[in-house]
């Protein structure tokens, strides 16, 4: 029975410094004022708002993240975690996490052209996170509205330039989906090659499941903001729908489940800052319970809402959207379970 | 925000490795550890004993009120250590410490001298007796009777759900003192010694393997002395009391807790809250029961993807209990572990319904145990459906739920 080394021991500190507290504080402030829900619906069905992008670029949410030898203002992906939360929040119909994604993917290697324009935000750039074979074409991510796309085809690390416009494909809607074949677009640069091209693309993942983690914690948040207005503010057999049980203690369920995911979401990003080598499983389980969460709350607001939920008058059904439309672009999200298995058992024999 | 790994001084790993774990080697064996899953006390008394005689239940308090003089992390090395070996084994020690901080902030001068060296020598332990047969979720709808008689109080009534009442020397019990007053407020806490006449203890067996109890009071005498604060507001002194129960995370402790210098270092040596150990441990326990058996189309169970993909479940939501604070994780560490110890047994089959005595049980009945044990986890200390009402309302700002007005 005895032992002679103890478990390791690790600290479990959640709380955020004020510099963390400030960032996501002016980050809150900033989508409330500058994405009422009547931008995301007038973006929509592209899904994507240049105006509002502009001012994304301007109060520095492109750069922040960037590596100050980059041109960035080397923020920590901690912070990139926190604003995400409050973009998703708000739905921003911009193409910031895929877009900050591949730009620090650009900036991890030798420079590229136009590597400014991307960092400033001018060009767009966007993820294509599921690998590609020549001849195959796949949803991407902002490819309706990007000018280049980072991905990865036949084991080459690439930015493309999407010099025809790829059209919006019609999908659940809320994001700027194209159909992509990367191997077919003329302006190609082979980025990296190899185990270069593998360790920066298995990088730039880890990152896009983070953000994407984030961004839907947030979108679970947004959900249950309103809902929990709703059910204040709606009367049913004379007093308001949220005093009865069956309705609170579902939506009780909801933000016991936002706890747990943000802060699965702010360890991730916390390891793959600080310890990469032990960081994929934390983001595999973020990203799982985050596309879950995200699943869950808009849902629930729609069932609270009754009829009114069921309706396009509600803005639910912008959540409910976006809570598909921004992770399935990667696969089946429950598929990530054969990854945790991997991670945390061994892979198969 | 700070997940690094901490490395405490050589010194600390030496008071360890050279005290803490041949005592618990010598006095906390598997053979002990085996009958109080079988029995299920909730403590054992000989335990406490021998703790006490080190100074280890009260590991920080100075040496003249019984302590060890231990600094914080070194106390948190024995508790945790404890918390390990014992896992959720030891409830009462954690209601124990309940009732001795509101003697202490409470008790009378006599009743401090009565019980606190005792309980530092591990000589005397103290139970709960809140519920009662028609009062469980809703305290306050306590019927036991307390009438003052001079210095004395006759109480009448009856306690169940008191956990260690059968070995312990006291309970902290509610009893009505006041009936015209309105329900929260003629309500008065006691601490009630129970090898005394007018006492009956009748045991109640569970379907988590742990043994509670009954306590039925006729005309019991009790001394003014053993009053916990002022006549008709225990309801206000017993809810700081039922608030830390909540947390369900005061085995590891007490109040001493707060005297740490850090204290990351102090909750990462003192182990886990909630009930995380008891899914963790049934995780390992069918990961590696899923190693070394074969499915019936011949693939190693951990190989088999199905088998896999339920398991990384499991690990997420381990996860997740970790990750989410109080009070929203007393409520969600009690939903996972009802629904995973339920897929757990599922995936094991007919070995998961193994007992601890059969060779063949995935370690030693543990799947089979925790399945029992987890439909508990929701219901004592405030059952997870009170804990929705608390968040709905104070975290929430939804409004109040119509139950409550009658009453």
């Amino acid at each position: 029975m005895s032992e002679t080394t103890l478990p390791a021991l690790r600290r479990s500190h959640y709380s955020l410094d004020d510099v963390q507290t400030e960032l996501r504080d002016t980050m809150a402030q900033f989508f409330e004022r500058e994405c009422p829900t009547t931008v995301v619906r007038d973006a929509d069905p592209l899904g994507f708002d240049p105006k509002l992008w502009a001012k994304v670029r301007e109060v520095g949410l492109v750069s922040m993240s960037v590596p100050e030898s980059a041109g960035g203002d080397g923020a920590g992906l901690v912070e990139l975690v926190l604003a995400l939360e409050e973009s998703g929040r708000r739905l921003a119909p911009v193409p910031l996490v895929e877009h900050v994604v591949a730009v620090r993917a650009l900036a991890a290697g030798d420079p590229v052209s136009e590597l400014d324009a991307y960092l400033g935000g001018e060009r767009i750039v966007t993820f294509a996170p599921r690998q590609q074979r020549s001849g195959e074409a796949h949803l991407v991510p902002n490819a309706a509205v990007a000018d280049a796309v980072v991905g990865m085809v036949d084991g080459d690390l690439v930015l493309v330039d999407l010099d025809t416009p790829v059209s919006p494909a019609d999908t659940i809607g809320g994001s700027p989906l194209g159909w992509c074949e990367l191997g077919a677009q003329t302006s190609r640069t082979v980025v990296a090659r190899g185990s270069e091209a593998r360790a920066r693309f298995d990088r730039a993942l880890l990152e896009w499941k983070l953000a994407t983690a984030a961004a839907l914690v947030g979108l679970a948040r947004g959900a249950l903001d309103i809902t929990v207005q709703y059910a204040n503010e709606r009367f049913a057999f004379g007093v308001p729908i949220g005093t009865f049980q069956a309705l609170s203690h579902p939506l009780a369920d909801v933000r016991i489940a936002i706890e747990g995911s943000r802060r699965l979401v702010w360890r991730a990003a916390w390891y793959l800052e600080h310890e990469p080598e032990v960081a994929p499983l934390h983001i595999s389980i973020a990203y799982v319970r985050a596309c879950e969460t995200a699943t869950f709350a808009p849902s629930q607001g729609i069932h609270t809402q009754g009829g009114f939920g069921f309706t396009l008058e509600s803005d639910l059904h912008l959540h409910f959207r976006r809570a598909k439309a921004w992770p399935l672009v990667a696969g089946d999200p429950s598929a990530e379970l054969l990854t945790v298995a991997d991670l945390a058992f061994g892979p198969r024999a | 925000m700070d997940f690094s790994e901490i490395t405490l001084p050589d010194d600390d790993l030496a008071f360890w490795r050279d005290e803490v774990v041949p005592f618990y080697d010598e006095h906390l064996g598997s053979d002990i550890l085996e009958r109080e899953r079988r029995e299920g006390n909730g403590y054992v008394p000989e335990l406490e004993v021998e703790l006490g005689k080190r100074g280890w239940l009260e590991p920080t308090a100075p040496r003249d009120r019984g302590g060890a003089d231990l600094d914080p992390v070194r106390a948190a090395l024995v508790l945790g250590e404890e918390a390990r070996r014992a896992g959720v084994l030891f409830p009462v020690k954690g209601s124990h410490q309940l009732v001795m901080e509101v003697v202490r902030r409470f008790g009378s001068p006599e009743l401090q001298e009565e019980v606190l060296a005792g309980s530092a020598a591990g000589t005397i332990k103290c139970c709960l007796g809140y519920t009662e047969p028609d009062c469980g979720s809703d305290a306050a709808a306590v019927t036991t009777r307390a009438i003052r008689d001079g210095s004395d109080w006759t109480v009448n009534g009856q306690k169940m759900f008191s956990t260690g009442a059968h070995l312990c020397q006291y309970a902290m019990i509610t009893a009505r003192t006041n009936p015209e007053a309105p329900k929260h407020r003629g309500i008065t806490l006691f601490l009630v010694p129970l090898d005394q006449p007018g006492v009956e203890r009748q045991g109640i067996d569970t379907l988590g393997g742990e043994r509670t109890n009954f306590i039925y009071f006729d005309e019991a005498v009790i001394p003014d002395t053993n009053r916990l604060g002022p006549v008709d507001e225990g309801w206000q002194v017993a809810s700081g009391a039922l608030a830390s129960e909540h947390g369900m995370d005061t085995a590891h402790g007490g109040f001493e807790r707060t005297r740490t210098a850090d204290p990351d270092v102090f909750a990462a040596v003192s182990g886990a809250s909630n009930w995380t150990g008891v899914l963790e441990v049934a995780l390992d326990v069918a990961v590696e029961w899923a190693r070394v058996t074969t499915l019936d189309d011949g693939t190693l169970a951990i190989d088999d993807p199905i088998v896999r993909t339920r398991l990384a479940r499991i690990a997420v939501d381990n996860a997740v209990i970790d990750a989410t604070p109080s009070p929203f994780g007393r409520v969600v560490s009690s939903d996972l572990l009802i629904r995973d110890t339920a897929e757990l047994i599922d995936l094991c089959g007919p070995a998961g319904l193994l007992g601890s005595s059969d060779p063949a049980s995935p370690g030693h009945g543990m799947i089979e145990w925790a399945h029992r044990f987890a439909q508990g986890t929701s219901i004592y200390g405030g059952t997870t459906d009170i804990q929705r009402n608390l968040i709905a309302e104070h975290y929430m700002g939804l409004p109040r739920h119509r139950g409550a007005i009658r009453s």
